[in-house]
């Protein structure tokens, strides 16, 4: 494995230590505050905590995907965009009538 | 020491605008409602949300899980359905910490997205062990003086200097697990999810390790008089 540690992470693991807080708020802290945070800034109210939650993003790479991915999700919501499974379940041209799995119950059967 | 904020010390603003039935049609009383009668209203609710924990997760593949994607759809549809069940007892299992602070749907997505991006992530990788979270034969910080080589002999030496101070802090002054934890993160690249499987750990209390970490080289470097500043300016200079 090589290490990866280039001039850009660099300079970003150098700032995240100089910005490291005496106080942060832990990853189950932060999972149980962010859809409120997410659901305030789509709404374009100021989220609660704002300050610890954009601390704790900045430092943990899983957080802050899952933050991105929520706010996604939330967001097309909003929008009235989320997709339906026929969209998202599209059949690979390979993949004849014949072969094709059942629609598991309950699911919507996968569009042609 | 360790001085993470805790839940008890957090006070939550309580906020209503969500539920203004604006964004949902479905209030989050109604989802409570039919959630927690049973018979067929709770049936028809979980139904419901099983569908759209679904949906999100495939988004949530279709945007980030390639190597999800290069499976057969049936495999794709197995596996989100998989990833759906598991948020759905989540839920299900949580519903009675659920504070109205946020729409219920995006609270109950956080559960799915989740589980399916610690999935996937761990799914990343698969062939690394704790061999990888120690200082290998080429040094610590190998890539970086080979992307910032000096022409100037005297910048050269303040660069190497401040690195070998760098390396005696991880080596010195954090302790094992700090170590393998700083190192797969920051120089590895390596997910926390996957360090902390690893260590036999969970993200959370990772986290705690490498907020001590990052506590204790930050004294030292203060100590020494190296800011941020400091240490930026003398990779930006390129003679």
């Amino acid at each position: 494995l090589e290490a990866i540690l280039n001039r850009e992470r660099f300079n970003e693991w150098i700032h995240q230590i100089h910005q490291t807080p005496e106080v942060e708020i832990d990853c189950d802290r932060l999972q149980k505050l962010l859809p409120a945070y997410v659901d305030a800034e789509l709404a374009g109210v100021l989220p609660v905590q704002e300050c610890h939650v954009k601390n704790h993003l900045a430092h943990c790479p899983d957080c802050a995907g899952d933050y991105v991915g929520l706010r996604h999700v939330a967001c097309l919501e909003m929008q009235g965009q989320l997709p339906e499974l026929e969209v998202l379940l599209p059949v690979r041209p390979h993949e004849t009538s014949k072969n094709r799995p059942e629609p598991t119950e309950g699911m919507t059967a996968v569009a042609p | 020491m360790l001085t993470l904020q805790r839940d008890d010390t957090i006070a939550l603003g309580r906020q209503s605008w969500y539920n203004s039935g604006e964004m949902s049609s479905q209030t989050n009383e109604d989802w409570l409602r039919a959630l927690n009668q049973p018979g067929e209203p709770q049936r028809e609710a979980l139904e419901k949300l099983r569908d759209y924990l679904f949906r999100v997760i495939l988004v949530y593949v279709r945007d980030h899980g390639r190597y999800i994607l290069e499976l057969p759809p049936s495999e794709i549809r197995q596996f989100a359905e998989d990833m759906a069940q598991e948020a759905l007892l989540s839920v299900r299992a949580n519903l009675d910490s659920f504070r109205g602070e946020s729409k219920f749907t995006t609270w109950a997505y956080r559960f799915a997205i989740n589980q399916v991006a610690s999935e996937l992530r761990l799914r990343r990788y698969t062939a690394i062990s704790l061999e990888d979270l120690i200082e290998q034969r080429e040094g610590l910080f190998a890539e970086l003086r080979r992307d910032q080589e000096a022409l100037d002999p005297e910048l050269e030496a303040e660069r190497r200097i401040l690195l070998n101070r760098l390396r005696r802090i991880i080596h010195e002054d954090l302790t094992e697990r700090q170590r393998q934890a700083v190192i797969g993160i920051h120089f590895r690249g390596y997910s926390m999810d996957e360090v902390a499987e690893l260590l036999h750990t969970n993200r959370n209390s990772l986290y705690k390790v490498l907020h001590d970490a990052r506590q204790k080289i930050k004294s030292r470097l203060l100590a020494d008089h190296l800011s941020e500043g400091d240490i930026l300016a003398l990779f930006e200079r390129n003679s």
